[in-house]
C-alpha cells in the first residue's frame, strides 16, 4: 500500500489516501496539482509536511521509474542504448550484466531494433518507448508517469498499456486526459484545487462524475 | 478562399511528405498517427518548411497563423502580460477567458503546461486570421477545456481552419476530414460519408459506425447522439 | 576519425603547433586538408564566420598596438579550425568512453557525463534559438536589438528547465556519483596515420623555435 497522510507541499494537502497495488490513475483540472502529487509520489520532490510510504518505506529510498509527460524531457544521452542503460550504470552493476538487462527490456518493449540509433531521430511515440525502458529496466518498484499520453496516437497509447499491465511493477502511478484510460485503471484519484475530491475504483469514482466530461465516452455511450 | 497543395512533396530530416488537395473555407480536421507527417505538413502550409517540388497558393488568404504544438516554444513575453501583448490581446480579456487572474506579472513558466497551453490558445482564436493552423491543439489540456476551445472553434466564419491532431475523444464539429497514411494526404471527404471512410477514426467512432450509427459528425454531442439511436 | 582517444589527442597536439608559431599553423591547415572532412565539419557556418570577424577585429587592434596581429589571426583563426573539426566529428557516447578510459569509472565517468550533458546543451541551444526566431517570425516580430533580452532571458529559462529535467532523472535513475562502463572505440588506420602524422606537424612547429632559440643564443654568446 502507499499510504499519504496529511500530505502538504504549495497548494497541494491530502490528508488521508491508500493507494493499492496495480494501476492507479490521477485525474483532474489543468492545475489541479497532478503533476506536484506525481513528483512527491517519485520523490523529486519532497513535502513541506506529511509523508509518503510505499511499503513502509520513503520514496527516495526505494527503486521508482519516472517518465516525463514531454518525450524530449526524458532524456540524458544521445544514444538509445545509453538511455536505457544508465540506470544501471548509475548502480555500478557489471557492463555484460546491463547489457542483458537492455536487451531483454528492448526485446519486451518491441524497441530492440532502434538500439543503436540516436534519440533525436526518434519518433514522440518510440521516445516515450525509450524513456518507459529506462525507467523499468532496474525493475523499479512503483513506476510513475505524468500524462505520457498526451502526444501519443491510439495506437500507441494501447501498446504502452498493455505493457504496463505486464511489467512486473507493483505500483503503476499515472496522469492522463482520456477518460476510457482512466476506466481501465485499477484505482482512481480525482484531484481539485489541490485537494482529493474523489478516490476509489472506477465503478465507484465515475458515477459521481457522470455530468461531467471527466466520464468515459465508452461507457457514456455504452460500448 | 482556399489552400490549394498542387503535387507537394516536403522532406523534413529523412521523412517525406507528399499532399495533393484543396483546403476551402471551414474547419478542416487532419488526423495521423504520431509521425505521420501533421507537424510537418502545417509547417510547410505556413510557409516555414520549403517545399521540394510542388506548390501551395493561398487565394484570398490575407492573415495567418500557426500555433504550435509545444506552447513554450511561442512564449516570446517576460511576462504573462507581455506575452498577451505580443500576441495583440488585451490582457484582461485573455486572463479572463483563460481563468488566470492576478498572474499578470508573473513569467508564462510559472503556470502549469496545460495552462499555458489555454492561455496560448485563447490568444489565438481572440483575433481573426483568414487561416489558422491549430498543431495539436488538444494536448495537455482537460477534458473541459477541450470541449470549450471545440465550441470557440464552431464559432469561427469566413476563414479556414485546419486542426492538425491524433485526440481520440473530444473533437470539434468539422467540415472535411483529412488523414495522412505513409506519408501521403488522404482526403476522405464530407462527414458522414468522411467518417465511415476515416481509416484513423477514433476506437468508439468505429465501433458506431459498425454497429451502423455512424455519427453526422465527430463533435461529442453528435457521437452521443449516434450512440444513443435505436 | 572515429577514434575519439586520437582525435582529442592530435586536436590538443595541434592547437598547440599552431599556438606556437606561423610555420606550425601553416602545418596544422595543410594536416586539416589532408586529413579532415573539411567544411563537412563547419556544420554552423554562421557560427563559424562569427567567430572569424569577432577575431579578426582583435587581430586589427593588435595589429595597430604592437604589429603582431596578422600573426595572431592566422594562428586563432587555425586553432578554431581544429575547435569546430573536434566539435563536428563528435558522436554521442565519445565523451564518456573517453572518459572513463582516461580516468576510471568514478571521475572518469562523472567528467565524461558532464561533458556529453554538456554537448547536448550546446545542441539544445542552437535549436531552441531557431524555435524562438519562428516565435517571432510567427507574431510578425522580427529579432532585433529590443528582443535581444527577451531572448536572453528565454534561453537562459529554457537551459535552467532542461538543466532541472535532467537533475530529476539522474536523481530518479539512481546517479550518486561514477558509473559503470565499458568504453569502446573503433580505430581505423587512416586514425593512426594522422594521429602519427601530428607528430611531424609539431615538429615543424617547434623546430623553427628551437632554432631561433639557438642561433640567437649563439649570436649573444658571439656579441658577448
Amino acid at each position: 500500500m502507499i499510504e499519504i497522510r496529511d500530505l502538504r507541499f504549495r497548494t497541494l494537502h491530502i490528508e488521508h489516501l491508500d493507494i493499492p497495488t496495480g494501476i492507479t490513475t490521477v485525474m483532474g483540472r489543468n492545475g489541479s496539482s497532478k503533476t506536484t502529487f506525481l513528483r512527491l509520489c517519485a520523490g523529486i520532490a519532497v513535502p513541506d509536511s506529511g509523508n509518503i510510504l510505499i511499503d513502509g518505506i520513503p520514496p527516495r529510498q526505494i527503486d521508482i521509474g519516472w517518465v516525463n509527460e514531454f518525450p524530449d524531457r526524458n532524456m540524458l544521452f544521445s544514444k538509445v542504448c545509453d538511455e536505457i542503460a544508465s540506470p544501471l550504470r548509475f548502480r555500478h552493476m557489471p557492463p555484460d550484466e546491463t547489457d542483458l538487462a537492455v536487451n531483454n527490456i528492448a526485446k519486451r518493449l518491441g524497441i530492440r531494433h532502434i538500439l543503436s540509433r540516436q534519440v533525436h531521430n526518434l519518433s514522440g511515440g518510440e521516445k516515450v518507448l525509450v524513456a518507459l525502458a529506462a525507467a523499468l529496466v532496474a525493475a523499479p518498484k512503483l513506476v510513475v508517469l505524468d500524462e505520457y499520453d498526451s502526444h501519443l496516437d491510439h495506437e500507441r497509447c494501447s501498446q504502452i498499456e498493455r505493457l504496463l499491465s505486464g511489467s512486473g511493477c507493483e505500483y503503476v502511478l499515472r496522469c492522463t486526459q482520456q477518460m476510457d484510460t482512466a476506466a481501465r485503471s485499477d484505482f482512481l484519484i480525482m484531484l481539485e484545487h489541490g485537494k482529493l475530491a474523489h478516490a476509489g475504483t472506477p465503478t465507484q469514482v465515475f458515477p459521481l462524475l457522470a455530468r461531467t466530461l471527466f466520464y468515459p465516452l465508452s461507457w457514456r455511450a455504452g460500448l | 478562399m482556399k489552400i490549394v497543395l498542387d503535387r507537394v512533396n516536403v522532406m523534413r530530416d529523412n521523412f517525406s511528405l507528399t499532399a495533393h488537395g484543396e483546403f476551402s473555407d471551414g474547419v478542416h480536421l487532419v488526423s495521423g498517427a504520431v509521425g505521420s507527417g501533421k507537424s510537418t505538413l502545417a509547417l510547410a502550409i505556413a510557409n516555414v518548411l520549403p517545399l521540394e517540388s510542388g506548390s501551395i497558393s493561398r487565394c484570398g488568404i490575407e492573415s495567418m497563423m500557426l500555433s504550435l504544438q509545444f506552447p513554450e516554444y511561442q512564449v516570446t513575453g517576460l511576462t504573462l502580460a507581455d506575452e498577451c501583448f505580443s500576441w495583440g490581446c488585451e490582457p484582461a480579456e485573455i486572463f479572463l477567458s483563460s481563468e488566470i487572474q492576478g498572474k499578470e506579472h508573473q513569467s508564462p513558466f510559472t503556470l502549469s503546461r496545460g495552462e499555458l497551453k489555454q492561455l496560448h490558445l485563447s490568444c489565438v482564436l481572440n483575433k481573426h486570421y483568414d487561416l489558422l493552423l491549430l498543431d495539436e491543439l488538444f494536448s495537455s489540456m482537460d477534458c473541459e477545456k477541450k470541449q470549450k476551445f471545440c465550441s470557440r472553434l464552431s464559432q469561427r466564419t469566413k476563414s479556414i481552419t485546419i486542426i492538425f491532431t491524433h485526440e481520440q475523444a473530444i473533437l470539434p464539429k468539422v467540415d472535411r476530414i483529412w488523414e495522412i497514411i505513409d506519408g501521403v494526404l488522404h482526403d476522405r471527404g464530407v462527414p458522414p460519408a468522411a467518417i465511415e471512410r476515416w481509416c484513423g477514426a477514433p476506437p468508439f467512432i468505429k465501433k458506431l459506425v459498425a454497429s451502423g450509427k455512424t455519427p453526422r459528425n465527430i463533435s461529442l454531442n453528435e457521437v452521443l447522439e449516434a450512440a444513443c439511436r435505436t | 576519425m572515429q577514434d575519439v582517444r586520437i582525435r582529442i589527442g592530435a586536436g590538443t597536439l595541434l592547437c598547440c603547433a599552431a599556438f606556437v608559431s606561423l610555420y606550425g599553423a601553416a602545418a596544422v591547415f595543410l594536416w586539416l586538408l589532408i586529413f579532415t572532412p573539411r567544411l563537412q565539419s563547419l556544420r554552423r557556418l554562421r557560427l563559424v564566420i562569427g567567430t572569424v570577424v569577432m577575431i579578426g577585429i582583435i587581430s586589427l587592434l593588435l595589429q595597430v598596438i604592437n604589429g603582431s596581429g596578422f600573426s595572431y589571426f592566422i594562428r586563432v583563426t587555425v586553432i578554431i579550425l581544429i575547435g569546430l573539426w573536434v566539435a563536428g566529428e563528435y558522436q554521442p557516447g565519445d565523451f564518456l568512453n573517453l572518459g572513463v578510459w582516461l580516468l576510471g569509472t568514478g571521475i572518469g565517468f562523472d567528467l565524461g557525463l558532464v561533458a556529453e550533458m554538456g554537448m547536448q546543451s550546446f545542441a539544445s541551444l542552437l535549436d531552441d534559438l531557431d524555435r524562438i526566431r519562428l516565435a517571432y517570425s510567427l507574431k510578425r516580430a522580427g529579432l532585433n536589438i529590443k528582443s535581444v533580452i527577451p531572448t536572453g532571458t528565454l534561453l537562459l529559462h529554457l537551459e535552467l528547465a532542461r538543466a532541472q529535467d535532467n537533475a530529476e532523472l539522474l536523481a530518479v535513475r539512481g546517479y550518486r556519483c561514477g558509473g559503470q562502463l565499458t568504453p569502446g572505440f573503433t580505430t581505423s588506420v587512416l586514425d593512426v596515420i594522422a594521429g602519427l602524422s601530428v607528430i611531424v606537424v609539431l615538429l615543424i612547429a617547434v623546430f623553427p623555435f628551437v632554432n631561433f632559440l639557438y642561433f640567437d643564443s649563439e649570436l649573444l654568446r658571439g656579441l658577448l
